[in-house]
């Protein structure tokens, strides 16, 4: 038979690069946005541009849409030539069009406060809606690749892309299982222990799948083809590629250590977390060895430099990963900036090296021309290294010195560190650092973009069209008739099976979604299954509706971007948060069976909440979150002076509560049938209270009232329990 | 007939947690066999050269372009 032509469609590959380093600026603009909130919190503006509703911009921008069009890019480059197909050109432009869609709806419902309350799938459900049609449309699109090529082999690149598309629809649609309280409100299925675990078997797994697995496809396409020469070893392409997809998927409870999660599930977390070393290291040691032979052209080339850090960069972050999920060492540094330092050495270093090296050595194909500056393109490699150098030095002292100071005690037994605005006053300067380190790295994009921007506009005045000699399709019913020959004589033969497995992608995608699946089960069946996991405490009852209106101002205002709800079993953190000289209850799994979604936060910006209720009178709390500073000097907390004066939308309270009692929350009748006349009253009750105190008076219809309500009730459950509460 | 859960509560979670670890060590171990002799490597480097000549029979033009010092301008 003889060959058919090939047409590459590189249009979409230019989009992709295009919106890739737009939304790159855009994601890491607002990043610096939020690092400069730290150091000097009068840079949040209320109520639509504070530190907890700009840093799920931040971080969902610079993942979802740096890395995630990053990635498109990537894909659709290296498919069409890997499999000699082209992808169907109306669904690629609206894969393009419909992601772009989806980032724009994230930029402007995130900061209008609409979330989920969960971190990197703060989303909406309309929004995770279109993004499962979107991802629909492009898993559709690369399989049409794969069932139309002209090459029977897929490559390891091309398994990489698959474990990514399959396991994100998995840990999208099961992480964002809501039940609706309106267009842009939704109550998470599962309840606290239940739900932290979904959230980080979700939240790691999105490490994995979003920016790891894709982007060691990338590598294992755009390393070789820079060095010219093969991947060191494929055979280590192999085993990184299995020993991955199945392990990374136990490793979410690493990020829950000493919290309410059952300790099996935890233990179970960090052992293999350290097993990830083993396929993470291979991974890093084929690609940097896959340069032998070229390290001489590292020095000049800025696209390899570009991949030789990144690469580096990967094989400190996966080393430091597995070492901060060992317990002992996530005891000092949970909560802490050292996870941020962590976080950025992975994205700045590993992802955003090799989205940068790969676009550097599209351009010139993608532009048909050449690179407009080298020098340039050197340049953004240094000062970007450096950038991400002082950043993540700045993080780590951050990180342990904020590990330190709060487990301090002095040689009375008494904590060092009593008050926890100390530790923040105390790192300020290492925002500082950390906001230079960004500013380098961000400088270093926009000499990036400046490079390609010029480079495009000496592209031709029409691109030629890329197209390739290549043997015919395989359609479908000679594949099944093909792969029926191939099964029979691997039957018969020794043939190698592996090699079978990548001849057949169905067959190849169903044992990359078995283990990723049959991983998860093994985690999530007894989680969830288990009644022992989840102790029930009879004194712990559902919110009272204003209670949980006030819950839902505190998720809007994304509060747990700074402060968590969850006292660890440790004697500083009893200390801490104690009472009267009494030290606090540690959190218990029973605490939380009431909520939706759970907010145990990752991060001790300010000080844990779980026990906040009844510290303090309800006029301190009114002073702090009108101006946290007047009560708390030092703090870098943003002001919310506008819930002093929007008023409460009593009419939302009861659809919010039914959406509750449809998962299950026992409300009473009252609560159903005359949810908002019951948060009214009790908002009465609140500002009295406010009114004896010497507050402003009227304030019963006002915002800051629901969210006192619900500060007066955190913790207060477990303290009844005292007296023989717990079952 | 048995019900899941109580399959699932009947096992202690350090089951789950053995034998996971002994299916994970047994794929591992067959994976490893299979692809440590040495009479897979002329199949793998077959393999390995598949992006390196997925642009064969392109046209010159990119080439061109790109090739060693000739890949900027400036």
């Amino acid at each position: 038979m003889s060959n058919e032509t090939v047409r590459y469609d590189d249009a979409i590959v230019r989009r992709f690069v295009t919106a890739t380093i737009v939304w790159g600026a855009v994601g890491m603009l607002v990043g610096l946005w939020c690092a400069l909130q730290l150091a000097l919190p009068d840079l949040n503006f209320g109520p639509y541009f504070t530190f907890g509703r700009l840093r799920p911009l931040h971080t969902n921008a610079v993942i979802f849409a740096f890395a995630g069009n990053g990635i498109f890019a990537a894909v659709y480059y290296s498919s069409q030539r890997l499999l000699k197909a082209r992808p169907i050109d109306w669904l690629s432009k609206f894969h393009f069009w419909g992601w772009q869609t989806i980032i724009l709806a994230a930029a402007i419902t995130l900061p209008l406060g609409f979330t989920q309350g969960k971190e990197y799938a703060e989303l909406e459900w309309p929004i995770d809606v279109a993004i499962t049609i979107v991802w629909v449309g492009f898993a559709t699109n690369f399989f049409a690749m794969v069932r139309n090529r002209r090459e029977k082999h897929l490559y390891v690149a091309l398994w990489f892309y698959i474990a990514s598309i399959v396991t994100i629809a998995i840990l999208h649609i099961f992480n964002n299982l809501v039940i609706p309280a309106g267009l842009f409100k939704s109550y998470s299925l599962y309840a606290g222990v239940q739900d932290a675990f979904m959230q980080w078997w979700y939240g790691h797994n999105a490490v994995a799948f979003v920016l790891t697995t894709p982007f060691l496809g990338l590598m294992y396409y755009f390393l070789p083809k820079a060095a010219e020469r093969p991947v060191f070893s494929y055979r280590l392409s192999i085993l990184h590629f299995w020993s991955l997809v199945f392990i990374y998927i136990w490793a979410g409870p690493h990020h829950l250590h000493y919290t309410a999660l059952p300790q099996w599930a935890s233990t179970l977390g960090m052992i293999f977390s350290v097993m990830l070393w083993m396929p993470s290291w291979g991974g890093m040691i084929n690609g940097l060895l896959t340069l032998r032979g070229a390290w001489n052209r590292v020095a000049e080339d800025p696209v390899l430099k570009f991949f030789v850090v990144g690469i580096t960069f990967y094989g400190m972050s996966t080393f430091e990963g597995p070492m901060l999920s060992v317990k002992s060492v996530n005891a000092l540094s949970h909560y802490t900036d050292w996870n941020i330092a962590h976080v950025h050495g992975g994205a700045l270093g590993w992802v955003g090296f090799m989205v940068f090296g790969m676009v550097y050595w599209l351009a010139p194909r993608l532009y048909q021309t050449k690179l407009y500056s080298k020098k340039l393109a050197t340049t953004h490699f240094w000062v970007a290294t450096i950038g991400i150098v002082i950043y993540v030095i700045a993080m780590w002292a951050s990180g342990i010195t904020q590990g330190l100071m709060w487990r301090a005690f002095d040689e009375t037994g008494r904590l060092q560190y009593p008050d926890f605005v100390e530790s923040v006053t105390r790192i300020v300067p290492m925002y500082w650092m950390r906001a230079l380190g960004g500013s380098l790295y961000i400088t270093g994009l926009l000499i990036g973009a400046y490079n390609l921007f010029k480079t495009w506009q000496s592209r031709p005045a029409k691109y030629a069209e890329i197209e390739v000699e290549a043997p015919p399709m395989v359609r479908a019913k000679k594949i099944a008739e093909r792969d029926k020959r191939v099964l029979e004589r691997a039957a018969e033969s020794p043939q190698h099976w592996h090699r079978t497995w990548e001849g057949l992608p169905a067959f190849f995608t169903i044992m990359t979604a078995a283990a990723v699946i049959v991983a998860s089960l093994f985690e999530i069946l007894p989680t969830f299954l288990i009644g022992g996991n989840v102790p029930t405490i009879s004194t712990v009852k559902p919110y009272t509706p204003l209670e949980l209106y006030g819950r839902d101002i505190y998720l809007r205002e994304g509060c747990y971007n700074c402060h968590s709800q969850m006292v660890r079993p440790f004697l500083d953190e009893t200390v801490r948060y104690g009472q009267n000289g009494e030290p606090a209850e540690y959190s218990r799994a029973g605490e939380f069976v009431y909520d939706h979604p759970f907010q145990w936060g990752s991060k001790r910006t300010g000080p844990d909440l779980a026990r906040e209720g009844a510290r303090r009178d309800e006029l301190w709390h009114l002073r702090h979150f009108e101006n946290p500073r007047s009560t708390s000097p030092g703090s870098v907390m943003p002001n919310y002076p506008h819930l002093l004066t929007d008023t409460i939308p009593w009419d939302v309270i009861q659809d919010r509560v039914d959406a509750m009692a449809m998962l299950g929350v026992p409300y009473d009748a009252t609560a159903l049938n005359h949810a908002a006349s019951e948060a009214q009253h009790q908002a009465e009750h609140y500002a009295k209270e406010l009114a004896t105190e010497g507050g402003p008076p009227n304030m019963q219809n006002k915002e800051v009232i629901a969210l006192i309500a619900y500060m007066q009730r955190l913790g207060v459950d477990i303290r009844l329990s005292k007296q023989g509460g717990t079952k | 007939m048995i019900r899941l859960s109580e399959l699932v509560s009947a096992l202690s979670p350090t089951h789950f947690a053995q034998l996971a670890l002994i299916l994970f060590m047994a794929v591992f171990v067959a994976v490893a066999i299979r692809h440590g002799g040495k009479r897979r490597a002329a199949e793998h480097a077959q393999c390995a050269q598949l992006p390196l000549a997925d642009d064969a029979g392109q046209a010159g033009l990119v080439r061109s372009m790109t090739r060693g010092d000739a890949g900027e301008r400036k």
